[in-house]
């Protein structure tokens, strides 16, 4: 059989995607999906939680450990391979890029710009926004033409002290966590987001599953694409492993939105020779810090990241230092000190990177496991950090602060894996072109954030599944 | 080396070895020390901080905790006087909030709003799977704020 279309994952690259698609095409189309994994359903995954030792219980999902080999072990990429992809694990964080972000080039010299704008991708962004019923507030750094569905979550004690002075550049997190019951439960903050108890995070299970059940589409679990077959410079289908063996699919188009390691390496497999295919691995760098606060209790939030700061994100500076994202986190955190308990608050400072064409995914011996190749972030994240320490306290002086401890080290992984086949306006510079159709193979889909030629500090979650329903959209 | 050297050598280790073992406190001591110190002023039962530690042992809540945060959580915590001075210090006071937070959330501490009048019952060793929905800190637990 001859699909129209082959979607390879269930993320939400591909579910954002094939939902767009769906829209829009007539009802005789025949799509196959691909998901290398199973489905483990929410309710089985809290089972099994519930049933291991704390201790033990680590991201409950297909691990993503041995899925590939990794030559820095101290950089780990996490990912979900099962259905519905890195939905289920992942925070449900969903700032929005800023419109600088698009033009990073143009604005501060540094990096390269997107092909396309923050005003292209903002209606598309909204509609995702729509589907995920966002929670967030009325006044935003970046302009938006439609508010969030969902109201603001509530924030703290202290957040409160610096949405005062700092306004629309200090705002309530905008975030796939309910705050309101309604297509799904509301956030209890239970601060375990990878495995929400009671449902409250937008995962592809609980939101768009009904994509799955449409009578045009074949889901075929525990298949995993190896490589896509080639000839005459157009692909016919996917060569693909099920369940020990060797099997072709054929169809007239075809989506890759695994994730940014494997849609890069079945690409690798299949010949394609773009010097960009592969490279510019990167993702964001975080760093925890802790504010003692004097005599201000910091309760009373609502979810567990209440706020996002921009106050070092659009600075001059940028063109040296990369941008820094301030989150305010409120899980069940403690200060050692009598009568301090609560007189502390959680901060985490994440910065964006410029992706280092060093950093890259290659083939290796065995054709299902890439090889990522990572040699460290940049200077310009360093230098992000240097400022961000020579300037928190100035920011944090709307609070009563006793001290500032900043972390030194930053976290093993932001759980973001981007860039490995970057948007370009031209083979040249790039894999793919601004509706994420490959240069060369010009048949095939590459979603998800893997196109991203630069990452931002925002979570890219909104942003990838915005620019499925933009590709989709214009092509179909 | 020679015979004479080895033996010394071996000597040496097996009382360096002994000394370490009677004079470096155990991690369980170190945790039951930063609990003890920490709640010196709240009417806590030292029984229940048994009770904890045993709790989180089952649990292998302690498995979070690495060889490298364990010796940081040690040194630290028998020699104070070091403090903001020594690289890891910043590690050990979100360590330390965690080990201190983690008993006081099995606790009926927080629920009671940090009251330092009433004892202090332990409830269960605190798994946020098990017990969904309780961040004692959150809007649920401060309605007023809202």
């Amino acid at each position: 059989m001859n699909y129209d279309l082959i979607v390879v994952g269930t993320s939400f690259a591909s579910t954002f995607f094939l939902k767009k698609y769906l829209e829009k095409s007539p009802d005789s189309v025949k799509v196959l999906v691909l998901e290398r994994g199973k489905f483990e359903p929410h309710a089985e995954r809290i089972s099994r939680a519930k049933k291991m030792a704390l201790g033990e219980v680590g991201f409950i999902s297909g691990t993503s450990s041995g899925a590939y080999e990794n030559n820095n072990p101290a950089k780990p990429w996490i990912f979900d391979p099962s259905f519905g992809g890195n939905s289920n694990c992942w925070t449900g964080c969903t700032p929005r890029f800023m419109p600088s972000d698009f033009e990073l080039k143009t604005r501060f010299g540094v990096g390269i710009d997107w092909p396309i704008s923050y005003a292209d991708l903002e209606p598309y962004m909204c509609e995702a926004e729509e589907i995920m019923s966002i929670a967030g507030p009325a006044n935003t750094p970046y302009p938006m033409s439609r508010p969030y569905p969902l109201p603001p979550h509530q924030v703290t004690a202290a957040d409160k002290l610096l949405e005062k002075r700092y306004a629309e550049y200090y705002i309530s997190q905008p975030t796939a966590r309910a705050s309101k019951p309604g297509a799904r439960n509301a956030c209890c903050n239970s601060s375990i987001c990878h495995l929400c108890p009671v449902s409250a995070k937008f995962t592809i299970e609980n939101g768009l599953h009904d994509v799955y059940k449409d009578p045009r589409i074949t889901l075929q679990f525990e298949t995993q694409v190896l490589s896509l077959d080639v000839a005459g410079g157009l692909v016919t289908g996917v060569n693909a492993e099920q369940r020990g063996e060797q099997i072709t699919l054929k169809g007239s188009a075809v989506a890759l939105g695994a994730n940014a390691i494997f849609n890069a390496h079945i690409l690798l497999n299949s010949g394609d020779d773009n010097t960009h295919t592969g490279r510019h691995l990167s993702e964001q760098v975080g760093y925890y810090g802790y504010v003692h606060l004097d005599g201000l209790d910091n309760v009373g939030g609502s979810t567990i990241i209440t706020a996002n700061g921009f106050m070092l994100y659009d600075l001059p500076s940028r063109k040296d230092a990369a941008a820094c994202l301030i989150e305010s986190h409120n899980d069940p955190y403690v200060r050692s000190e009598h009568g301090k308990w609560r007189q502390i608050m959680k901060l985490k400072f994440v910065f964006e990177d410029i992706p280092q064409a060093g950093n890259r995914v290659t083939t290796s011996s065995d054709l299902r496991t890439p090889r990522v190749e990572y040699e460290g972030h940049s200077q310009y994240v360093n230098n992000g950090y240097t400022l961000m320490k020579s300037k928190i306290a100035e920011v944090l002086s709307p609070l009563p602060v006793e001290e500032i401890l900043i972390d030194e080290n930053a976290q093993a992984s932001e759980a973001h894996i981007l860039g490995t086949t970057r948007m370009s306006m031209s083979k040249a510079d790039g894999v793919i072109d601004k509706h994420l159709i490959h240069h060369t193979f010009r048949n095939v889909f590459v979603l998800g954030g893997g196109s991203f030629p630069t990452i931002s500090a925002a979570n890219p979650t909104l942003t990838l599944s915005a620019l499925s329903l933009w590709s989709a959209d214009k092509i179909f | 080396m020679n015979r004479r050297k080895f033996l010394k050598a071996g000597i040496l280790t097996i009382i360096s070895g002994l000394l370490v073992t009677w004079i470096v406190p155990s991690f369980k001591q170190t945790i039951y020390k930063i609990i003890a110190t920490d709640c010196a002023k709240i009417k806590v039962n030292r029984d229940h901080i048994d009770r904890f530690i045993q709790e989180a042992y089952q649990d292998k809540f302690w498995d979070r905790f690495n060889t490298q945060k364990k010796l940081i959580i040690v040194f630290f915590t028998y020699l104070s006087f070091t403090k903001s001075f020594m690289p890891y210090y910043n590690k050990y006071i979100m360590y330390r909030g965690q080990i201190t937070g983690q008993f006081l959330l099995s606790t009926d501490f927080f629920i009671n709003r940090m009251s330092v009048n009433e004892t202090v019952e332990y409830i269960q060793f605190y798994n946020p799977y098990k017990q969904p929905c309780y961040n004692p800190f959150s809007n649920l637990f401060y309605p007023e704020t809202a």
